[in-house]
């Protein structure tokens, strides 16, 4: 099977033999996405659409995600696609992903919404965990700030959490 | 789309002076420089108590500044490009002072149409102003409107600071009150009193965010005087659209925002009876805008306008800060305990408005060009609004107050006097697709929840998570009857929206990757993190990661934290600080030359290890009889509670509890080196018990050498 695992000989075989299934998602603003059906069905909601509709449909429609943000996404699946194919070193991997969440945060958290909308595990976890990456550390304050977030605490409450959670200062 | 029947271009210079004092009115009047054509008037006018002026869809079709979407209406400084001559300066209207708004706009803007003549020409005027500062200064303000080539297209038209400079910008905010304008000859003579009330009020940019300002508006109505009058920060909007020039509105669709009204911060009272500017005055000629509303002070301030339309959704405009501003005072306002505690709050409040405000800026100017290449194709195929979410529901009611740690569309609950109401057309209104139908805000509680994001469709795929996002309970003193204003939904990528937009169980999950202590400080971010940060299951299993056995061993919990009750659903989250500062080791513990289990050892009573720990490796060596125990142990040895490391040391771990506990023995580990510590492994017995522990895993102690166990 060592031949198989040759990019090119392997395609060409695998076509040849029966041409890829292809499947075209539909984003939400109407833009079309034809992807290998191995790629679409990184995510589990377009595999279980695709499971209870007939062979002939091959055309997803998305209400939640738009072309931008799927377009990411679809680049997500099939990097992960291909690794089931060729596998890559881990640290490679890793790579890919951090650089993939290096985006803006609004990007990231339509991204967040987007793997869990189209139930993609390791890309809800990697970008999650992106997500907590940028409020590791900070205090209430920098964190308000930076998201924007009103402190809709009273002097009261803002006491009682002090008092609370003083443990957690300077550690 | 009606159009004007002839494009004109008319130029309004404007000199504002300010002159007289105290609360006097002042003249206001307006010269015309002509121009080309009869001088167009000049009218100020300001709808009563900044009621905001419906957009009348009646069907003459006038509306006065224009709103869109959920913008707010406003009285405007209708600098009057007015058509040549039928339309003569109306009285300009005074302001409110916080008054009860008795907005016959509808009146007004009848009045209006009167004296709209479909030409137009090209005319300038130099309107003076007086105003009486409080202090005497004066403000000096020349402004100069032009109205918009009234070509197809809806025009352009803006107001700028320098006089004969047409298309530019007005940026300046004049506290008038009551100004008149004298038809025909373009003179407009104003009252105007506004005591202390700051100069000019800058506008730097388009407003945008019409919706905020004219909820601001009958929010200081509602208000009435709670803030006393002098109008300090004004900003206004305006907006020309040609179209309304082309009714003979020109320049005419202004809108004004909260500080229009005058007042807002300082001082003066509101509610003074002001001379009526206005409605007297309204002559037929039309403009006069206001409604006999007196103010003390009205701040108008006209901005530049030089888009085809004022996007709702931007929260980079002087009126969206305004809001925050005046919501801030608002809450301190209902909340008179506060006012003797620390002021923290509020510098996070304004730390958190310039955050929000700087990233709307830029994201602004981002999506501006975008937007306006949609608008013109919105134009072309006249749709009428209505539809938002792409099929997604209207996102459910926005919180109602300052509190709330998200933007939501803007929304105005009840004053309940009425005099909010807004027109709303009902239906066929003239405004593009996207931009949703004005306001509604009648009285009462709100008007349809605005769409949120409803902007042009092209964004609608950005916005779209938006209408899920979750409502947060409002806040504090929603019920007191005072109106109250909602923030505006924000604009894409917003970063206010941002947590606002995940669900509980996806903000969970992204705080499950945090520690207990980064846990601990997402408390004190907002009451909905604190809520999501206090969650059972997240410091339950950052629990369990220091101590697996406290899911089932309730009985050492005591050792940890007597406090912690074991009946209270907080008990993870409070046992946690002592769990995670409490010391623990993990060794490998084996009989002669055979692996037993990896262990946890965690320290419950006695002395300290110190640095030395445990070591590595205990070998258990020797046993001996439990009931020796009492003998051997030294007091105050140090009492260690023993775990499996994972559940494959599990089965280990209890064979060898088993295997003492038949024997009746407890096991033995020496350390060679000094200090030759002993250590000691007992297994559920009366001593163990005697040391306070009730459960059915191992304890242990560890002590020096003293007293000889080899002997």
């Amino acid at each position: 099977m060592a031949a198989v695992n040759d990019d090119g000989m392997a395609m060409t075989t695998n076509e040849e033999a029966a041409p890829k299934r292809m499947i075209t998602i539909l984003s939400q603003d109407k833009e079309e996405f034809v992807v290998e059906k191995g790629v679409a069905t990184m995510a589990t909601l377009i595999e279980d659409l695709l499971a209870d509709v007939s062979d002939g449909e091959d055309k997803i429609p998305l209400q939640n995600v738009d072309a931008r943000i799927l377009a990411k996404v679809i680049e997500y699946m099939k990097y992960h696609f291909k690794l089931i194919e060729t596998p890559q070193p881990e640290d490679e991997v890793r790579r890919w992903d951090r650089e993939f969440v290096r985006v803006d945060k609004s990007t990231l958290f339509h991204l967040v919404l987007a793997a869990n909308y189209l139930n993609i595990q390791s890309l809800l976890d990697l970008t999650t965990q992106t997500v907590a990456e940028l409020i590791k550390g900070k205090t209430p304050e920098q964190i308000r700030t930076e998201f924007g977030i009103v402190n809709d605490f009273t002097p009261e409450e803002e006491e009682e959490i002090r008092r609370d959670n003083a443990w957690s200062e300077d550690r | 789309m009606v159009l004007p029947e002839c494009a004109s271009e008319l130029s309004v210079r404007g000199r504002v002076a300010v002159a007289g004092g105290g609360a006097e009115p002042a003249a206001l009047s307006v010269a015309a420089e002509e121009a080309s054509s009869p001088a167009p008037p000049v009218s100020l006018y300001c709808p009563p108590g900044a009621v905001p002026v419906a957009p009348a869809p009646t069907g003459r079709g006038r509306r006065q500044g224009r709103l869109t979407g959920r913008k707010r209406p406003s009285w405007a400084l209708d600098a009057g490009i007015g058509g040549s001559s039928g339309v003569s300066g109306g009285g300009g209207g005074g302001g409110s002072g916080g008054g009860v708004p008795v907005g016959d706009h509808r009146v007004a803007s009848e009045m209006r149409s009167d004296g709209l003549p479909a030409s137009s020409a090209r005319g300038g005027a130099v309107v003076p102003f007086a105003f009486p500062q409080g202090g005497g200064g004066g403000l000096l303000a020349e402004f100069s409107a032009a109205t918009a080539e009234a070509v197809e297209a809806p025009g352009r038209s803006r107001c700028d600071g320098r006089e004969g400079d047409n298309g530019t910008r007005f940026e300046v905010g004049v506290n008038v009150v009551g100004g008149r304008s004298p038809s025909g000859s373009a003179e407009a003579g104003g009252a105007a009193a506004s005591p202390g009330s700051h100069g000019p009020s800058i506008c730097g940019r388009t407003v945008r965010d019409v919706p905020n300002s004219g909820v601001l508006a009958m929010n200081q109505n509602a208000a009435g005087g709670l803030y006393h009058g002098a109008g300090g920060s004004g900003s206004g909007a305006g907006r020309y659209r040609a179209s309304d020039a082309g009714r003979g509105h020109r320049g005419g669709g202004d809108e004004m925002d909260a500080a229009g009204n005058g007042g807002s911060f300082d001082g003066a009272g509101g509610g003074r009876g002001g001379p009526a500017g206005g409605g007297g005055d309204d002559n037929g000629s039309g403009r006069g805008g206001s409604n006999g509303r007196d103010s003390d002070q009205m701040m108008v301030a006209t901005n530049e306008v030089d888009e085809l339309y004022v996007d709702p959704d931007d929260a980079d405009s002087v009126a969206n800060l305004v809001t925050g501003l005046r919501e801030m005072l608002d809450y301190v306002r209902r909340k008179p305990l506060l006012v003797g505690g620390s002021a923290s709050f509020m510098r996070d409040y304004l730390r958190t408005l310039l955050a929000s405000n700087s990233s709307a800026a830029d994201v602004a100017a981002s999506v501006r060009d975008a937007r306006v290449t949609r608008v013109r194709s919105a134009l072309a195929s006249a749709v009428c609004a209505g539809d938002y979410q792409h099929g997604l529901s209207p996102p459910p009611p926005p919180p109602r107050s300052p509190g709330s740690d998200q933007d939501v569309p803007m929304e105005v609950l009840g004053n309940g006097d009425g005099s909010g109401a807004y027109g709303v057309p009902a239906s066929g209104h003239p405004f593009p697709p996207g931009f949703g139908p004005p306001i509604a805000a009648s009285g009462s509680a709100g008007f349809p929840a605005a769409p949120a994001g409803d902007g042009v469709p092209g964004t609608a795929g950005m916005d779209h998570y938006m209408a899920g996002a979750e409502p947060v309970d409002a806040s504090p003193g929603h019920s007191d009857g005072a109106l109250v204003v909602s923030r505006p939904m924000p604009s894409v990528g917003d970063a206010g929206s941002l947590f606002a937009n995940l669900s509980d169980g996806l903000a969970q999950q992204v705080f499950s990757y945090l520690d207990g202590a980064e846990l601990a400080q997402m408390h004190g971010v907002c009451q909905r993190w604190r809520e999501l940060a206090s969650d059972p299951d997240l410091w339950k299993a950052l629990t369990l990661r220091h101590w697996r056995a406290l899911e089932f061993d309730m009985h050492v919990w005591k050792f940890i934290d007597p406090t912690v009750e074991a009946g209270d659903p907080q008990k993870w989250r409070r046992i946690y600080p002592a769990v995670s500062t409490r010391a623990r080791w993990t060794c490998r513990l084996q009989k002669t030359g055979k692996f037993i289990c990896n262990l946890v050892a965690h320290h419950i009573a006695g002395a300290v290890l110190g640095d030395d720990g445990l070591p590595s490796v205990l070998v258990v060596e020797r046993r001996f009889n439990i009931h020796h125990l009492k003998n051997f142990v030294m007091p105050n040895a140090s009492v260690l509670y023993f775990e499996p490391e994972t559940e494959s040391d599990s089965l280990g771990f209890h064979d060898f509890i088993d295997y003492l506990t038949k024997r009746t023995r407890a096991g033995l580990a020496l350390e060679e080196h000094p200090p030759q510590r002993r250590f000691i492994f007992i297994p559920p017995c009366e001593y163990s018990r005697e040391l306070g522990y009730y459960g059915q895993s191992l304890l242990g102690v560890v002590q020096v050498a003293y007293p000889p166990i080899n002997q």
